[in-house]
């Protein structure tokens, strides 16, 4: 079921990066099961419900939209193995683990390799050089472009990236803006994507696999962050709608935060959580070191959720 | 405001006809483990012959209920849970018992009193004593006296039916309760989806003109029909935690005890019979029956045409917060409600229970706002300190945790044993 809310996201993803999400999530698919297996049979539980529930398959279908389009096949492996083994069932298997596994994979790679995991692709809506299923598949195979192509051409840094250089290149933001990486609102192709995710996200609400509290509060968190930041100096800091549109916000606020195994699980403490989650993701982005910052920000909250659900046991009926 | 859940009805299997009267059994098993607020002691011996409406045992504790022999004929056997009466099928009557027509002039603490004298019990499937809230409520000033018609288990009709046919007489019921309590209001409060049961309520005020009683309809969710949720909805008011509903003013008794408040002062009947709805997917006619306190489960069975095919289980009381009985031997006791004899249109499948993944839906859906969740954790890691803190003790055992949770765990009868082993 949320595998097929990402539906629309992927198909607007694929459109403008091609092929490499899809490759990327057989791969992550397949790794995942085959570790999720193993996992299982070392620890001596049956198979077949943890296999059939489909959380591995959300785990993969995550890193897979974190990855880079071109990303290597090793990493994609990597990510997936870290996520399954070490964030899942080293804790005990779904519903134990304190972490949200496709964010300790990404987070794992991204410190580790930082160069390899930023190399992002323009939008093909900017770019005249097109590849093509095979090319891609080839790439992430073999790990290297091919030869037709120049790494110039297709590797070019992601939206909030090229903001974050372009800002520290003390260019101001009309200037960076001014690029062909970025559209209308935000990233080139990037914010349809998002818009995608927010029509995923909406789905998700309306058959009631999530509930509302997380995704508003953080998707307002990180608004008002954006807005307030903006208003003071608009010359350096990019616009809410921009924050909103760009990066893993949605796909964060929808996908990733709301995952109930790692959130707190009272409704205040879901709202303090998501919009702690949204602050995080700004202050990251804006002032960090990173330039996304909803796995970070993800990975810090999980830290914190058991100590929000103590502090929000709601009023049992009758106490005074 | 708690808004409840919206159950699957499956009253239509047993929501026409009227209620029938089961012939009294050749045999009959009085638990001594009646009454939920106190344990009773026998008054007769072996061999001794017991009139229909004799008191055979009396509680230790003053202002809880009797218990009366539902058959004339020969005590059989007494054992510390009960005693059998075997039935000569007289139906002689107690000599002793009389209509109480001046029972107006009485004060509150003889009328309660009377009433512990003949048997009167919560019948909607508690069976606390009535006479031992209504002195509890002694200490308190009572304003509302809150009658339950709410019955908001899926399977159960049985108060709606004695609405239907009996609306006159439990109003009678009604206006002795308010006598006992003093309070100065009372409330019938039933589900929308009783409407025959509502007019005949409206009709039985409408000829009684008594101001102080009025009738209140509420959208059918569940669980609004438990005591808790009725006064926040009727009320807005909370009962604070560990303490009674008297404790702000408020009784609340079923409709089927002001019915036998009625028959006990009126003529001089104590509570010796119950309607038991009889129903589920596993038995020929589904119907409503008066039956004799005592009688086995399997003679009201087979007083409705007997099973049909396999039943997986024979339930006592409703769906959601009935027990499986071990044996169709069982007894029916004051508290017993419902039969339900459920095969598998009646029982959700056997799902293998997955790991909880802490959504939260049982913690959304339970209606006085426990984390079952977390209770359950702290349960399975014998931490009893944690698991009385987060409130096992006000778990009301609805099951409306099971209901929602995704991942099929049995929260509730895991929180019903854990509340018999840690709580006592
Ligand atoms: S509903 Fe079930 S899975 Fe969800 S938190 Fe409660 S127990 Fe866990
Ligand atoms: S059974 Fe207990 S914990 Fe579960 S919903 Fe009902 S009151 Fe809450």
């Amino acid at each position: 079921m949320v595998l097929l809310t990402l539906l629309p996201a992927a198909l607007v993803y694929c459109n403008y990066f091609g092929w490499g999400l899809l490759i990327q999530f057989v791969l992550a698919g397949i790794t995942g099961i085959t570790f999720e297996a193993l996992a299982l049979s070392l620890r001596r539980r049956s198979l077949q419900p943890a296999i059939s529930d489909g959380s591995t398959f959300v785990t993969a279908a995550l890193l897979a939209f974190s990855m880079p389009p071109l990303a290597p096949w090793w990493l994609t492996v990597s990510a997936t193995a870290f996520s399954i083994l070490l964030a899942k069932h080293l804790y005990g298997g779904l519903g134990m683990n304190p972490f949200n596994p496709a964010m300790v994979g990404y987070a794992v790679l991204l410190v580790s390799f930082p160069s390899a995991m930023t190399q992002w692709l323009p939008a093909s809506s900017v770019t005249p050089l097109q590849i093509n299923f095979s090319q891609t598949l080839q790439c992430i195979l073999s790990g290297q472009l091919p030869s037709s192509l120049s790494v110039d051409v297709l590797s070019s840094a992601s939206p909030l990236a090229a903001l974050k250089t372009g800002l520290a290149a003390r260019h101001t933001m009309d200037e960076v803006f001014a690029s062909s990486t970025f559209g209308n609102i935000a990233g080139a192709g990037w914010e349809w994507v998002s818009i995608a995710l927010l029509l995923g996200g909406m789905a998700l609400l309306a058959l009631r696999l999530i509930r509302w509290h997380i995704p508003v509060a953080m998707l307002l968190a990180v608004f008002f962050c954006a807005w307030i930041i903006n208003s003071i100096d608009p010359g350096r800091h990019a616009t809410a709608w921009f924050h909103l549109l760009s990066g893993a916000t949605m796909i964060g606020a929808f996908y990733i935060a709301t995952d109930p195994v790692t959130a707190p699980s009272s409704t205040r403490g879901r709202l303090i959580y998501g919009a702690s989650i949204g602050i995080l993701t700004y202050v990251i982005r804006s002032f960090g070191y990173y330039h996304d910052g909803v796995a970070f920000a993800v990975l810090t909250m999980n830290l914190f959720a058991p100590l929000i659900d103590k502090f929000t046991v709601p009023r049992i009926y009758g106490e005074t | 405001m708690y808004t409840g859940l919206r159950l699957d009805s499956f009253k239509h299997l047993c929501n026409t006809g009227t209620i029938e009267i089961m012939p009294a059994p050749n045999m009959v098993t009085l638990s001594l483990d009646q009454h939920a607020d106190a344990l009773l002691r026998s008054c007769v011996k072996v061999g001794e012959t017991v009139a229909l409406g004799q008191i055979i045992a009396r509680p230790d504790i003053s202002f809880s209920a009797c218990l009366h022999s539902s058959v004339s004929g020969t005590v059989q056997t007494i054992n510390a849970n009960h005693i059998v009466i075997s039935n000569n099928h007289k139906d002689t009557l107690d000599a002793s018992l009389t209509p109480k027509s001046n029972w107006q002039t009485w004060s509150k603490t003889e009328l309660i009193a009377h009433l512990a004298e003949g048997g009167i019990a919560g019948l909607g499937g508690a069976a606390y004593s009535t006479s031992a809230k209504l002195s509890a409520g002694q200490q308190q000033h009572i304003d509302t006296l809150i009658i339950n018609g709410m019955e908001c288990e899926p399977y159960i009709t049985c108060d709606d039916h004695l609405l239907r046919e009996q609306a006159a007489y439990i109003l009678n019921g009604v206006q002795i309760l308010l006598h006992a309590c003093g309070a100065s209001r009372a409330y019938v409060a039933i589900e929308d989806d009783k409407p025959l049961a509502i007019d005949a309520v409206r009709n039985a005020l409408a000829q009684l003109n008594d101001q102080r009683i009025s009738i209140q309809v509420f959208p059918t969710t569940y669980p609004h029909g438990d005591e808790g949720q009725l006064i926040g909805l009727l009320l807005s008011k909370e009962v604070p935690r560990g303490q009674l509903p008297s404790a702000i003013g408020v009784i609340v008794q079923n409709v089927a005890t002001a019915f036998a408040c009625a028959k006990w002062i009126y003529e001089g009947r104590p509570l010796i019979s119950r309607v038991v709805t009889v129903t589920g997917h596993g038995i020929h006619e589904c119907k409503n029956v008066e039956v004799r306190i005592g009688s086995a489960c399997k003679d009201v069975i087979a007083y409705c045409g007997g099973y049909r095919g396999e039943i997986s289980t024979l339930i006592m009381g409703g769906i959601m917060m009935g027990t499986a009985l071990s044996s169709d031997e069982m007894p029916i006791t004051k508290a017993s409600n419902c039969l339900i004899a459920a095969n598998h249109l009646d029982l959700a499948p056997n799902y293998i229970e997955q790991p909880c993944i802490r959504c939260g839906e049982c913690a959304h859906a339970c209606p006085v706002d426990l984390l079952p969740q977390q209770l359950l954790m702290n349960l399975r890691n014998q931490n009893t300190a944690a698991v009385e803190e987060l409130g096992l003790r006000d778990c009301i055992l609805c099951g409306c945790c099971d209901t929602v949770c995704p991942s099929h765990i049995a929260l509730a009868s895991r929180f019903r044993v854990a509340k018999l082993q840690l709580l006592g």
